[in-house]
C-alpha cells in the first residue's frame, strides 16, 4: 500500500500529461488572467441563472421531464466543477514525495501518515472555504429526500460571486469595514431589544390585539427601526406610543450609519476597481510606451503617439494631470513612478518598449531611469533633463536619449534664423501629417531588388527623392550614394522624401517578391 | 562684418540660444535689465546693454533698423512681458525678424498675433524630438547629422541671382543637380507664395531669378554648385 502510494505520486510527478492536464484544469478554474476561464465563467453564470429560473417556473406549472432532465445536467456539472477544485487546490502528490524523501536522507523508515495527514489537512481547508460551502449547498437540494431545502436552490445564486470579478471586490468592503459594522450591529440590537421589550411588557398582556407573542415585538420594532412601517401592528397605549417615537428617531440614526458606511467604503472600492480595470488592459497591451509625468512635454507627446495610433500609458502622481489625460481618453494610472512596485504593475516588464521620464524633477527622473534599466536591460529609455550636468548623471544611470529642453530649442532657433527656407522645409517633412513627408523603407530578405543595382528602381518616376541609405552591414548612413555603383544588400534602409501616396507605391513595389510583376 | 543678433532678457533658455548662436559666428547682444544677468552674459564673452524695453525710447535707442541686425529674441521668463515687447518691437520696427518663447500652447497665438515671426516653445520642441525617437529614430539621427553636427553634409539655400544662365530654365533641365552630386529638397518661390515646394511633388517648375533653391550635399560638392548658379 505504502509502496504503491509512493510509486503513483512519482509516476504523477514525472508525468508531462498528467501535469499538461491539471494546468488546463487550473486556467479553466482558477486563472485570472486566463480566456478560456473568462468563458467558462460565462457557462457556468448561464447554467446557475437556468436553474433558478427553473425553481420559479415550477412553482406554478408542472413539472416537465426534459426541464428535470437538465437539472440533473446541471447537477452533475456542479458535483464536476466541485470535485476538480478540490483537485486543483493543492498538491497531494508533493507531500508524499516530500516527506519521502526526508526520511530518505534521514535514513529513517518512511511513514504514511503524516502525510496522508498533511493532505487531508490542505484538502479539508478547501472542503471547509466558504465558497466551497456554497457550491455544496447549491449541490444539496436535488437530492430528493432533502427537496424541502429546495431554497437552498438560491445559493446558486451566490456561486455567481464565483465568476464575476467585480462583484468579489464588494465582498471586501464588508470584510474591511468590520469594525463599523460591529458597531452598527450592537447599536441595532439594543434598540431592537429595548423596544420590543417596552412594547411587550405594556401592550403584550392582551392590550394589543396584534400581538400575541414576544416575537410578534421584536417584528413590529425591526419594521418601525427601518422606517418601513406596514402598520399592521401599532401602538394602542401611550408608552407604547412614546416607544415607537424614540424608536423611529433611533431607526433613522441607524440608518444613515448604515448608509453612509456602505456608501464611503463601496466609492473607495469603485476607484481600486477602475484602476484594476486600466491596469489589466495595460497589461494586454504590446510594444507600448509608459509615459512618466503628463505635463507640457507629456501632453504633446501623447497627442503625437495618439494621432499616429501608438499605444501608451500615462503615469502621473497628480490628480489634475490625470482628469485631464482622462478627458482625452488617454489610458492613464495615477501612481508614483519611481516605485518599481508600481511600474511593474502597469507592465513594465509585460510588453513595454518605451518608457519616457518626462517629470520636470531631475532626480525624480533619475529614479525612473534606474528602475526600469533595473528590471529591464533592453527597454528603450528617453528622459528630460534641465541642465547639461543632469544629463551626464542620467545618461549615466541608463537612458539612452537625453532631451536637454533649452538645448534643442537653442539649435532649432539658431538654425531658423541662418536658413529658414530650408528650417521651415525640414520642419514640414518632419511634423506635417499632410504634404511631404521623410520615410524609412527596408530591403526586405525576398525583395525583387536585393543585390540589384540602385538604379534599378526608378525614384524620379515615383516622384521620390532619395536622401541616402542605412546599410544594413554598419548601419552607418551613407549620403546620396550614386545609383549606378551602389548595389542594395538585404536590410538596407532607404530613406526618402515624398508624398505619402508616393512612399506607399514604392513600398508596394519593393515588397514584391521575385519573378513578380507588378 | 558679422550679423548681429539682440537677445531681450537673459533667461535659462537664452543661455542656450546665444551659445548656438555665437558658434554659429553671429554677433550677439544681450539686453536685461538686471545687473545681475548681464555679468553672467559678461563673463560668458557676450556683449551686454542695460536697459529695459518696457519703454518705447529704450527700444529706440537699440537702433534696430540697422542692416547689420539679423533677428531680435524675445526670451523673458514672463509671458506678459514677452507679449508687451514683442508687440512694442514690432510696432516700431516693421521689418525685423522677431522671435519670443512660449511656455504652452494656448499662448502661441496671442504672441503670433503681436506680431512675433516664430515661437519657439522649448517643451514642445523637446517633445517632438522624444516623439521622433519613438517613432523614427533613424531619420532623426540623419538629420541630426545633416544639421546638427560637424559632418560635411549641409544644407544650403541658394536664391538664384538676376541675370543667371539659369533663369527660365525648368527644373527638369538643370542637369547640375546630377552633375554636382548634390539633393534638390524643392524650392520657394516668392512670386507665387511663401509655402515650400517640395521637388518630390512632380511639379516641373520653371526657375525665375528670386528664387530659392534649398540643397543637401558634401560642403566640397555644394561650394561648386554653387558657383555654377552664380555664374553670368
Amino acid at each position: 500500500m505504502k509502496k504503491l502510494l509512493i510509486n503513483l505520486a512519482y509516476t504523477l510527478e514525472s508525468s508531462k500529461r498528467y501535469y499538461k492536464i491539471k494546468h488546463f484544469f487550473f486556467e479553466v478554474l482558477e486563472d485570472e488572467n486566463s480566456k478560456k476561464r473568462k468563458y467558462f465563467d460565462i457557462f457556468m453564470i448561464f447554467l446557475v441563472l437556468s436553474t433558478v429560473a427553473i425553481l420559479i417556473y415550477e412553482v406554478n406549472n408542472p413539472l416537465l421531464p426534459w426541464l428535470d432532465n437538465y437539472e440533473t445536467f446541471a447537477i452533475i456539472v456542479f458535483i464536476i466543477e466541485w470535485l476538480s477544485r478540490l483537485w486543483v487546490s493543492s498538491h497531494a502528490r508533493k507531500h508524499i514525495i516530500e516527506d519521502y524523501e526526508k526520511s530518505q536522507l534521514l535514513a529513517k523508515p518512511y511513514e504514511i501518515l503524516p502525510s496522508l495527514k498533511k493532505i487531508a489537512k490542505e484538502k479539508f481547508s478547501f472542503i471547509f472555504s466558504p465558497m466551497s460551502i456554497i457550491d455544496l449547498l447549491a449541490i444539496l437540494p436535488y437530492y430528493r429526500p432533502l427537496r424541502i431545502l429546495r431554497i437552498l436552490m438560491l445559493f446558486r445564486l451566490f456561486k455567481i460571486l464565483r465568476y464575476t470579478n467585480s462583484i468579489k471586490q464588494f465582498r471586501y468592503v464588508f470584510i474591511e469595514k468590520r469594525f463599523e459594522f460591529l458597531t452598527l450591529g450592537i447599536l441595532f440590537l439594543m434598540a431592537i431589544t429595548f423596544g420590543s421589550t417596552i412594547i411587550y411588557i405594556y401592550e403584550g398582556a392582551g392590550l394589543n390585539p396584534n400581538i400575541h407573542s414576544f416575537f410578534d415585538a421584536v417584528y413590529w420594532s425591526v419594521i418601525t427601526i427601518s422606517t418601513v412601517g406596514f402598520g399592521d401592528i401599532s401602538p394602542v397605549t401611550l408608552q407604547g406610543r412614546v416607544a415607537t417615537l424614540f424608536l423611529v428617531i433611533g431607526g433613522m440614526a441607524v440608518i444613515a450609519f448604515f448608509t453612509s458606511i456602505v456608501t464611503t467604503s463601496l466609492h473607495e472600492k469603485m476607484e481600486i476597481i477602475k484602476e484594476d480595470k486600466i491596469i489589466t488592459e495595460a497589461n494586454s497591451l504590446e510594444n507600448f510606451t509608459i509615459i512618466c509625468g503628463y505635463g507640457r512635454m507629456g501632453q504633446v507627446i501623447a497627442e503625437e503617439l495618439f494621432n499616429i495610433k501608438q499605444e501608451f500609458i500615462i503615469i502621473d502622481n497628480k490628480q489634475e494631470n490625470i482628469s485631464l489625460a482622462t478627458s482625452n481618453k488617454y489610458l492613464c494610472v495615477l501612481g508614483d513612478a519611481t516605485d518599481p512596485a508600481f511600474l511593474l504593475k502597469v507592465g513594465l516588464v509585460k510588453g513595454a518598449k518605451n518608457i519616457l521620464a518626462l517629470t520636470q524633477e531631475d532626480s525624480v527622473n533619475l529614479s525612473i531611469i534606474l528602475t526600469a534599466r533595473a528590471h529591464i536591460p533592453n527597454i528603450n529609455i528617453i528622459a528630460r533633463a534641465n541642465n547639461n550636468e543632469a544629463k551626464e548623471k542620467l545618461k549615466l544611470a541608463g537612458a539612452n536619449h537625453v532631451i536637454l529642453t533649452n538645448e534643442t530649442a537653442g539649435i532649432v532657433a539658431a538654425e531658423y534664423i541662418g536658413q529658414p527656407v530650408a528650417f521651415n522645409a525640414i520642419d514640414d517633412i518632419l511634423l506635417s501629417s499632410e504634404g511631404a513627408l521623410i520615410d524609412e523603407i527596408e530591403i526586405l530578405e525576398d525583395s525583387k531588388y536585393k543585390n540589384s543595382l540602385l538604379t534599378k528602381i526608378d525614384f524620379s518616376n515615383y516622384n521620390l527623392t532619395l536622401l541616402g541609405i542605412i546599410e544594413s552591414k554598419n548601419k552607418k548612413f551613407l549620403f546620396n550614394p550614386k545609383k549606378d555603383q551602389y548595389i542594395l544588400q538585404k536590410n538596407d534602409i532607404l530613406i526618402v522624401i515624398g508624398y505619402k501616396e508616393s512612399i506607399i507605391e514604392l513600398k508596394i513595389d519593393l515588397l514584391a517578391k521575385k519573378g513578380e510583376h507588378k | 562684418m558679422k550679423e548681429s543678433i539682440i537677445i531681450y532678457s537673459f533667461s535659462s533658455i537664452a543661455e542656450q540660444i546665444a551659445q548656438t548662436l555665437q558658434k554659429k559666428n553671429y554677433h550677439v547682444i544681450i539686453v536685461d535689465p538686471e545687473e545681475d544677468s548681464l555679468h553672467k552674459a559678461k563673463k560668458l564673452g557676450y556683449e551686454t546693454k542695460r536697459a529695459s524695453l518696457m519703454k518705447d525710447e529704450n527700444i529706440k535707442k537699440l537702433n534696430l533698423n540697422d542692416k547689420s541686425i539679423k533677428a531680435f529674441f524675445c526670451l523673458s521668463d514672463n509671458k506678459n512681458i514677452n507679449l508687451f515687447v514683442t508687440l512694442s518691437v514690432r510696432n516700431l520696427i516693421k521689418d525685423i525678424k522677431i522671435i519670443t518663447v512660449s511656455f504652452s500652447q494656448d499662448d502661441n497665438k496671442t504672441i503670433l498675433l503681436a506680431g512675433a515671426d516664430k515661437i519657439i516653445n522649448p517643451y514642445e520642441i523637446g517633445a517632438l524630438r522624444i516623439f521622433r525617437l519613438l517613432h523614427k529614430p533613424y531619420i532623426l539621427d540623419m538629420l541630426d547629422n545633416i544639421l546638427f553636427s560637424e559632418s560635411n553634409i549641409e544644407v544650403e539655400e541658394i536664391t538664384i541671382p538676376k541675370d543667371s544662365i539659369y533663369d527660365g530654365v525648368f527644373l527638369s533641365e538643370l542637369s547640375i543637380i546630377e552633375d554636382c552630386n548634390v539633393i534638390l529638397l524643392g524650392l520657394q518661390d516668392k512670386e507665387i507664395s511663401d509655402n515650400f515646394i517640395f521637388y518630390s511633388k512632380g511639379i516641373d517648375h520653371k526657375l525665375d531669378a528670386g528664387d530659392t533653391l534649398v540643397v543637401l550635399g558634401e560642403s566640397h560638392h555644394l561650394q561648386h554648385f554653387k558657383e555654377l548658379i552664380f555664374k553670368i
